[in-house]
């Protein structure tokens, strides 16, 4: 038994064929009422296949296409350079370039947003060491691993939010990176180092903090093992000895200058009675009438006992002090008329007038006159080490300053300015 | 009534890469082989000669821009091409329809006219009538029902062919052809007032 579809499908070859609806429809009569309107459909449907264009509609077609022809030519469009790559390479390797491109994004992706206990925690934390490679500087190297640190510190206090874990890749790492900043703050300056044990320290008291918060007893146990470790890094870097001081620096001139300590022993030891003594016949310049012994060139050009100590060979300030026993012959030298660099180191000094060879007093300078010597700094308000001559400008200097201030005990000495 | 020749796979091959370079030569083979069918698809589509004759050479207009773009399927090259092109030529179709609504909103003057073969102006009534219609039935119509019915009675393929031509089976080619003509004839009787 055919269906309708049939059916139809046949009246349609007969109609093809050259036969009549009419004959169609008499052929399946219990059909004939739903096949009509089909039919009659159909045959004005054939009617269509009859119609053509003309040859005019034809050729205006074809000039039209000539025309969008020579414009697709002269300017290539950008869908043609956008399949250009396809022409060259094939589908098969673009789509293969495609996936590879797409691997590595989302690769990247997934190591930029890997947390502790994933897969690719351990690359972002090798990945994130990377820059380090073109550190060279040791400050900015300490710095950039304590940085590090820290962000293993945030990864740990996340995966122990997370978990209920210490994640041991993190904490290793925070380990490493302390070391490492240690081994770079070893070279820097002893503010600096200290400074960086002070973060590592911080970090141990955030380890601690965490291990005491914490409620599973492993993870308390590797925070605690951690700071352990952290701290035992600290308490080394803050015992390391600061390095030697580099030839190449321009050494402080606190430091330089071991000189300063005849100063306190002076000021430590006086003797008042010796020096008052003295003082009258030894500055040439008081002899001139002035109350205050004047240095000058002249005074420079006499050759005196000099009791200074000698810069080129610091001393301790007793030797420097007390080479000259009573009796003992006095090594006349040239007036350290240029070693006075600056008015208040000559004021501490005070009249250096050395005393006269036939003097027996081996006192290192000969004080001024009573009244002058009422005026004298106290040893407690002695200027600082800091004040005193460098050893740049000792004897025999001759870019020393020219030494008519330097014997002159200033009326107002100033220690705080010195001892600042 | 002579049957269109069929356009083969070979033809299909070998003109479709020569398109893509810009050879004059492949577009012009290309376009006598698909012209009178596109125009008979527009045809039955818009029922107005001029209009489909217009809309027949921008289908062309558009596969020449479109060419660089297209990806010939080897494995039926011919009807793979040929889908392709009847889809522009059914958005086409699709547009103008659209237009043509917004149109009569604001004018009553466009008629839809066949062909004026004969000089009869009652025959021709008759004809931009019929066309008219059969236009608006066959837009009542699913896209897979259209093209069976344009392939069957516009093209005059054989069921096989057809379903070779759209990727379908044969069986579903007679069942969409039913379907197809019992809406048509529905319409078509509605129309006509019968």
């Amino acid at each position: 038994m055919m269906n309708v579809a049939e059916i139809l499908d046949e009246c349609l070859a007969r109609l093809r064929r050259g036969e009549t609806v009419g004959d169609c429809l008499a052929r399946y009569p219990d059909q004939a009422a739903e096949l009509a309107p089909m039919l009659e459909a159909a045959a004005q449907l054939r009617g269509l296949a009859a119609h053509r264009l003309s040859p005019a509609q034809r050729l205006a077609g074809q000039m039209v296409l000539r025309a969008a022809l020579a414009r697709r030519t002269s300017r290539r469009s950008a869908a043609d350079w956008l399949f250009r790559p396809v022409q060259w390479m094939g589908w098969p390797a673009l789509a293969a370039a495609v996936a590879l491109c797409l691997f590595v994004v989302l690769s990247v992706g997934a190591v930029a947003a890997s947390r502790p206990g994933d897969l690719t925690y351990s690359v972002r934390v090798m990945v994130e060491r990377a820059p380090l490679l073109v550190i060279f500087d040791a400050d900015a190297r300490a710095s950039a691993e304590l940085y590090l640190a820290e962000r293993r510190l945030a990864d740990v206090q996340q995966a122990l939010q997370h978990s209920r874990s210490a994640d041991a890749t993190a904490l290793r790492a925070l380990i490493r990176s302390a070391e490492a900043a240690a081994g770079a703050a070893g070279g820097l300056a002893e503010a600096e180092r200290l400074q960086v044990a002070a973060r590592i320290e911080e970090h141990v008291t955030q380890l601690e903090r965490l291990a005491a918060t914490v409620g599973e007893p492993a993870a308390a146990r590797s925070l605690v093992e951690t700071a352990r470790q952290a701290r035992a890094i600290a308490v080394q870097l803050r015992a390391e000895k600061p390095p030697a001081l580099d030839p190449q620096r321009p050494a402080p001139t606190e430091t330089a200058v071991p000189s300063f300590t005849p100063t306190s022993a002076l000021t430590a030891t006086p003797q008042p009675e010796a020096t008052a003594t003295l003082t009258p016949e030894t500055t040439p310049v008081r002899s001139h009438g002035s109350p205050v012994p004047q240095p000058s060139r002249d005074a420079t050009t006499t050759r005196r006992p000099d009791l200074r100590p000698r810069q080129t060979e610091p001393r301790p300030p007793v030797s420097s002090v007390t080479p000259l026993q009573p009796g003992a012959p006095i090594t006349p030298t040239i007036r350290p008329t240029h070693m006075m660099p600056t008015p208040s180191a000559t004021r501490r000094v005070g009249p250096t007038a050395v005393p006269q060879p036939a003097t027996v007093a081996p006192q290192p300078t000969a004080e001024p006159p009573p009244g002058i010597a009422t005026r004298r700094p106290e040893p407690t308000a002695g200027p600082p080490a800091t004040a005193q001559p460098r050893p740049t400008e000792g004897p025999g200097d001759p870019g020393g300053r020219p030494p008519d201030i330097t014997p002159g005990p200033p009326p107002e000495p100033r220690p705080t300015r010195r001892g600042g | 009534m002579a049957m269109p020749t069929p356009i083969t796979d070979d033809q299909v091959i070998s003109l479709v890469p020569r398109c893509q370079r810009g050879d004059q030569a492949a577009v012009e083979t290309l376009y006598m082989l698909y012209a009178d069918r596109i125009y008979r698809y527009l045809l039955a589509r818009v029922g107005d000669a001029e209009q489909a004759a217009d809309l027949t050479t921008e289908v062309f207009v558009r596969m020449i821009e479109r060419l660089p773009g297209f990806w010939l399927n080897r494995q039926r090259p011919a009807a793979s091409f040929s889908a392709w092109l009847y889809r522009i030529a059914g958005n086409l179709a699709v547009d103008y329809h659209r237009r043509r609504e917004r149109l009569e909103h604001v004018s009553l003057e466009a008629e839809p006219t066949l062909p004026a073969t004969d000089p009869d102006p009652d025959v021709v009534a008759e004809h931009h009538e019929s066309a008219q219609r059969l236009a608006q039935a066959l837009q009542a119509l699913s896209e897979d029902q259209r093209l069976v019915i344009i392939g069957k009675f516009v093209e005059e393929m054989s069921n096989s062919e057809v379903a070779a031509w759209l990727g379908k089976t044969e069986g579903a080619v007679k069942s969409l052809q039913h379907r197809a003509l019992q809406a048509l004839g529905r319409l078509l009787r509605i129309t006509e007032g019968i």
